[in-house]
């Protein structure tokens, strides 16, 4: 105890000196050991979530686009495919599908339509309301609803996709009606709509409100018993109160209605086999096993980190260096300590404690800083992906 | 000065000394004593030119180097060709050293420069009473406000106290200094060698000093002169 007190007394005099140190150990050995942490954990977690549907199915183009649009819910990259390929895939023996809808977002959030057997499925349970039930209605996921402070009875307006595009379809507003209970994975950040709410935001469905029902100045031109003469401004914004919401429909033949994706759970590996040969033989449609892709993305990703390994390695060489130069020099400069220490009589090792304490401190508080840093990282990974 | 150092034990005794420099180069420098004596409470100084081997022969006395041939005894104990580890210990308990720059370590407070004999060996143990010992020693010599700066704000003649408490604080049998008021200007010199001689006296420890200020021999009770190599009693 007697010499690591001088030892950290030492490091203290010269806190500037020590604080570098500590500062390059602590990054030298948070590089390698924050890529792989990374990489482990978005292995883990990407492949937790691929092997939730064994296969999926959509438009022919990217399969990663594909994987991550309907298993991550990474809006606005897949193709679509129709309600009628949908039906015929689920009409198959053997074959449980989900429809699965993800172009669009609220606040940021991507909105997923789906049905109910998919919340079913994944096990996941309002914590508060109710589920979906009509067009117009959201349930939150956790993180969501904690992120936008939202909650039972509030409305949630749809991100308009293209701002300057006056002929896109409208933002809707969103009725609350429940949110669920928190998951630990991606569908916390995710809200859940029917397919209905899908179409209304895709322009393929509308509602009619009675001309008479309108009353605010700025569209209403004129009024009598007879007749009522409307403005024709454009409305940027469509409401599905529960009045109205009967008088909304859809114009187009239910199976030529799009989905992103069909997640399909076949009952067994023939069926499942048979399923993608009999897909991927079409001229328009995809079938991809999730795991096999996140695999296939994974070993690139690996091949990333064997860079940054041997970034790593050239910056722990150059750190060591350093250390040891500086080590060498304070060596150097004590010189007058350690004659003093010899000759009053210290003991043996006396010395070779002494400086291998404060390395040893060094290497103790660089591994903090190094484990802080890894920590961080792991979080921020965790914030901007929404994976981990 | 007056001492009864006959009646007494000796502290130190080197006999049939011989040392080489391993430096091997041109002028070889052979130190040779027949025999040094210093008894409890008899204060000895070691004079001689510059050159003439007075740091080499207080490390040969305390056991930083030993011999090429003769021996030393130390309180009692042989350590002329004692290992290493066995010299350290003897020295560290027995001995108490007041260097010329005081050699204080910069980084430790003034405490924790007084207590560096206890946290560098362990054949001192650091308890309640060496801390006391310590402060009482600090007091006395009017540094007791003194204990928690470090040498970098403290005058010259502070450091030097600090210096001898180092070198007190084990209750050593003997105080070695080498030259410690080698910077000092007379009246300084004279009041430090006081200080160290009065303090060593009170803790019953005998003073053995290097100096080339023959000023100060009147202090001592015996002078060991490395120019003639001889000692004579006074």
């Amino acid at each position: 105890m007697g010499v690591l007190h001088m030892a950290l007394r030492h490091l203290l005099y010269r806190a500037g000196r020590s604080l570098i140190l500590v500062a390059c150990v602590g990054i030298a050995l948070a590089l390698p050991a924050a890529s792989r942490v990374l990489v482990a954990r978005f292995d883990a977690a990407l492949h937790e979530r691929a092997e939730m549907a064994p296969v999926v199915v959509g438009a022919k183009g990217s399969r990663f686009d594909l994987v991550f649009s309907s298993l991550y819910f990474r809006p606005g990259r897949a193709g679509v495919m129709t309600m009628g390929a949908f039906e015929k895939l689920g009409a198959r023996a053997g074959v449980e599908a989900l429809p699965v809808h993800v172009r669009f977002t609220a606040r940021g959030a991507p909105i997923v339509a789906t049905g109910i057997e998919y919340l079913q499925r994944r096990g996941l349970g309002v914590d508060d309301g109710r589920m979906f039930a009509t067009m117009g209605e959201a349930v939150l996921g956790a993180g969501v609803a904690r992120r936008l402070e939202l909650e039972v009875g509030d409305t949630l307006g749809s991100d308009q996709r293209e701002a300057y595009d006056l002929t896109s379809p409208a933002s809707i507003r969103m009725r609350v009606v429940g949110v669920l209970a928190e998951s630990g994975a991606i569908d916390d950040d995710a809200i859940f709509v029917d397919l209905q709410t899908a179409w209304l935001l895709e322009g393929i469905a509308h509602g009619h409100r009675e001309a008479a029902s309108i009353e605010r100045p700025d569209l209403l031109i004129g009024k009598t018993d007879e007749y009522v003469a409307l403005s024709g401004a454009v409305l940027t914004e469509q409401d599905v109160t529960t009045a109205d919401a009967a008088s909304f429909h859809i114009h187009a033949d239910r199976a030529d209605l799009p989905i992103t994706a069909a997640l399909v759970y076949p009952d067994t590996e023939k069926t499942s086999t048979i399923v993608r040969t009999a897909i991927n033989a079409t001229t328009d449609l995809q079938a991809v096993e999730p795991t096999r892709v996140i695999d296939e993305l994974m070993a690139f990703v690996v091949r990333v980190r064997l860079v940054f390994d041997a970034l790593a390695l050239v910056l722990g060489v150059s750190t060591v260096a350093l250390i040891g130069l500086i080590s060498a020099l304070s060596y150097r400069v004590r010189e007058d300590e350690i004659r003093t220490l010899t000759e009053i009589g210290c003991a043996r090792f006396a010395v070779a404690r002494l400086f291998g304490y404060e390395l040893g401190v060094i290497l103790a508080l660089g591994a903090v800083v190094a484990a802080a840093l890894v920590w961080g990282a792991v979080a921020g990974a965790q914030m901007v992906t929404g994976l981990m | 000065m007056e001492s009864n150092a006959s009646q007494t034990t000796p502290v130190l005794l080197g006999e049939d000394l011989r040392y080489t420099y391993p430096s091997g180069g041109r002028d070889r420098f052979t130190l040779e004593l027949d025999r040094v004596e210093i008894r409890a409470g008899q204060h000895t100084a070691c004079i001689g030119p510059s050159g003439c081997g007075k740091s080499t022969l207080l490390r040969l006395l305390t056991g930083i180097i030993t011999p090429d041939r003769g021996s030393v005894t130390l309180d009692g104990r042989a350590i002329g060709s004692a290992p290493a580890s066995e010299r350290r210990a003897v020295r560290i308990s027995r001995v108490g050293m007041v260097f010329q720059q005081f050699a204080l370590l910069d980084y430790l407070s003034a405490m924790d420069n007084i207590l560096v004999p206890y946290r560098v060996s362990g054949a001192l143990r650091l308890d309640r009473e060496a801390r006391s010992r310590a402060r009482q020693l600090a007091g006395e010599l009017g540094i007791g406000t003194l204990l928690r700066r470090r040498p970098g704000r403290l005058s010259q003649g502070e450091k030097q106290r600090v210096a001898v408490c180092r070198a007190l604080v084990t209750r050593p049998r003997l105080i070695v200094c080498d030259e410690p008021t080698g910077n000092l200007d007379p009246a300084r010199s004279r009041s430090t060698i006081g200080l160290i001689v009065r303090e060593a006296e009170a803790s019953g420890a005998t003073v053995l000093l290097v100096t080339h200020d023959h000023s100060l021999l009147d202090v001592f009770s015996q002078v060991i002169d490395l120019g003639s190599a001889s000692g004579e009693d006074r």
